[in-house]
C-alpha cells in the first residue's frame, strides 16, 4: 500500500484523477486532497504521503512554490497539469512523471507503476538488515516450483506467463530467460493480478507494465516492450479492457 | 490598412482553459454521467465555433458577446463547482443590442479576474459580476470581482515561477485602440480598484470599457 495526496484546485480534476486511481491502481491509497499551496504544504506535513500528485497552477499560485519550500522531499512526485512547457523544471526536480491533462489512462497508470517500484525500492532500502538474521519475506517475489526446486523470481520482472498443458512457461524481462513450472496457469492468475497481471488469452497471463501497444481486431493482440506479440481472445476482450480501467 | 491590423489580432482562447475542460468532460463519461458530458461537449462546441467565427471579424454584437461570455462562464463554473458564481446584469435596451464592439475584448479580463483576483487562496465563494448598460449613447461593460485586488496578485504574482504576460489584455487594449481609430467611435478602459471605504483592505477589482454607440 502506498500513500499518496493529491494537489489540484480544480473539484473536477480531483475527482478524474480520485476515479482512475481508485479503479486501476488498489495499491494506492488517497489521503487526502489539497487546493492550494498552503494546504498542500500543510497536508504533506501532516501526512506524510509517499506519493504526491501535482497541478502546476494552483490558485493563482505555482506548485513550485511548495517544492521549494521543503528542506527535504520524502515524497515522490507525479505532475499532472495541462502546461506542457514545465518538463524541464519538472525533470529538475527530479518527478517520476509529467502527465498530461486531459489525462489519458493509461499514461497515468504507467507512471504509477514507476512510482510504486520506486516507493518500494526505497522501502527495501530503508530496512536495515537485523541482528537476528530474519529477513522478512518480499512480498514482491514469488516462488515458482520446478524440476530442480524453488526459483524466486522479482514479479516484476516477470512479463508474461503461457500455460504449457499442466504446465507454466514464465518468460522473465532479464536475459530472456525462461522457466517452466509444474503448475498450470489458472494457478497463477488469481495470485498476480493484484500485480496487474492480466489474464488475455486461455494459454496467457502478462504482465501490464510491459505491455507497450493494443492493436485492434475480433479479439486483437497485444506487442510487449521486447516486441513479442500475444493474441487477446475475442472471449476476453471485454475483460481484458474492465481491467484497464 | 488598420482593418487588416485589427482583424490579425486573432480572437484567442487559452488552451489550458480547452485542455482542463476537456479533462473534466473525461470524468463525466468515465463516471457514466452522460447528459453532463453531453452537455459540456455542446458548450464547447460553441465556443470553440464561435471564437472562429470571432477571429475573422472587425467587429460583433454586443449580444453575442454577452452570450459568448456566458457560455465560457458555465464552462469555468463546471470546473469550479460551488466555490465559484457568476451574475450576468443586461440592462442594455432592444434598439441598443445591435451596438457593435470589437470581438473577445472582454473574455481577457474576465479570465484574469477569474485566474489572479479569484483564484487565489481566499475563502468564501468566489463572485464574478457582470454588468452591460447604457447611458448617454455610449455602452459600458463592467466586470468585477470579490478577489484579492491587484495589489496582492501582484504581490502573489512576484514570487510565483510562472509568469503570464497578459497577452489576452494586451490584445484586447490594442484591438479596442485600433477600433477607436478605424471608427472613430471613442473608446475608454478603467481598472478601478475596489476597497472597503476609509481602509486599505482590497474587496476586489472593477474593470470599465466604455465605447461610443454613434
Amino acid at each position: 500500500m502506498i500513500t499518496a495526496l493529491l494537489v489540484d484546485d480544480e473539484p473536477i480534476a480531483l475527482k478524474r484523477l480520485a476515479s482512475i486511481i481508485t479503479k486501476s491502481c488498489p495499491q494506492v491509497k488517497i489521503l487526502d486532497n489539497a487546493k492550494s499551496v498552503r494546504e498542500a504544504i500543510e497536508q504533506i506535513r501532516r501526512l506524510k504521503p509517499e506519493l504526491v500528485f501535482l497541478d502546476i497552477e494552483l490558485a493563482g499560485s505555482s506548485s513550485f512554490e511548495i517544492l521549494d519550500d521543503m528542506e527535504q522531499r520524502n515524497f515522490e512526485l507525479i505532475f499532472v497539469t495541462a502546461y506542457d512547457d514545465f518538463g524541464i523544471r519538472a525533470l529538475k526536480h527530479e518527478a517520476i512523471d509529467y502527465v498530461l491533462k486531459p489525462i489519458n489512462r493509461a499514461e497515468l497508470i504507467n507512471a504509477i507503476e514507476k512510482a510504486t517500484k520506486k516507493i518500494y525500492q526505497k522501502r527495501g532500502a530503508l530496512q536495515t538488515p537485523n541482528n537476528n538474521g530474519i529477513n522478512k519475506p518480499q512480498i514482491n517475489r514469488l516462488a515458482l516450483p520446478t524440476m530442480e526446486g524453488l526459483v524466486f523470481v522479482d514479479i516484476d520482472k516477470i512479463m508474461y506467463c503461457e500455460s504449457e498443458g499442466r504446465y507454466t512457461r514464465f518468460f522473465l524481462a532479464e536475459d530472456d530467460k525462461k522457466i517452466l513450472v509444474s503448475k498450470n496457469l489458472g494457478e497463477y492468475e488469481a495470485s498476480l493480478s493484484p500485480n496487474l497481471f492480466i489474464r488475455i488469452h486461455n494459454s496467457s497471463l502478462v504482465n501490464f507494465s510491459y505491455i507497450e501497444k493494443y492493436v485492434k481486431g475480433r479479439g486483437g493482440y497485444v506487442i510487449l516492450r521486447n516486441g513479442k506479440i500475444l493474441p487477446v481472445s475475442s472471449r476476453r476482450k471485454d475483460d481484458f479492457f474492465d481491467k484497464l480501467e | 490598412m488598420i482593418e487588416i491590423e485589427l482583424k490579425a489580432i486573432k480572437a484567442q482562447i487559452n488552451p489550458h482553459f480547452i485542455f482542463n475542460t476537456l479533462n473534466a468532460i473525461q470524468y463525466f463519461i468515465s463516471n457514466h454521467q452522460n447528459d453532463q458530458a453531453e452537455n459540456y461537449i455542446d458548450r464547447m462546441a460553441s465556443l470553440l465555433r464561435k471564437t472562429l467565427d470571432f477571429s475573422n471579424k472587425t467587429a460583433i454584437f454586443i449580444l453575442d458577446e454577452i452570450s459568448y461570455l456566458e457560455n465560457y462562464l458555465q464552462l469555468e463554473k463546471l470546473r469550479f463547482e460551488e466555490n465559484f458564481s457568476f451574475n450576468i446584469n443586461n440592462n442594455i435596451s432592444k434598439e441598443y443590442l445591435q451596438t457593435e464592439i470589437p470581438p473577445m475584448v472582454l473574455q481577457p479580463h474576465i479570465e484574469n479576474a477569474l485566474r489572479h483576483g479569484l483564484k487565489n487562496d481566499k475563502p468564501g465563494i468566489k463572485k464574478l459580476d457582470l454588468s452591460f448598460n447604457i447611458f448617454n449613447g455610449q455602452l459600458i461593460c463592467e466586470v468585477s470581482d470579490n478577489g484579492i485586488g491587484r495589489k496582492a496578485a501582484a504581490a502573489a504574482n512576484q514570487t510565483k515561477h510562472i509568469k503570464h504576460p497578459s497577452m489576452g489584455i494586451e490584445l484586447s487594449s490594442s484591438k479596442l485602440l485600433l477600433y477607436e481609430q478605424l471608427t472613430g467611435k471613442k473608446v475608454k478602459t478603467e481598472i478601478i480598484d475596489q476597497f472597503i471605504p476609509g481602509t486599505e483592505t482590497a474587496t476586489g477589482t472593477l474593470i470599465r470599457i466604455t465605447i461610443n454607440t454613434k
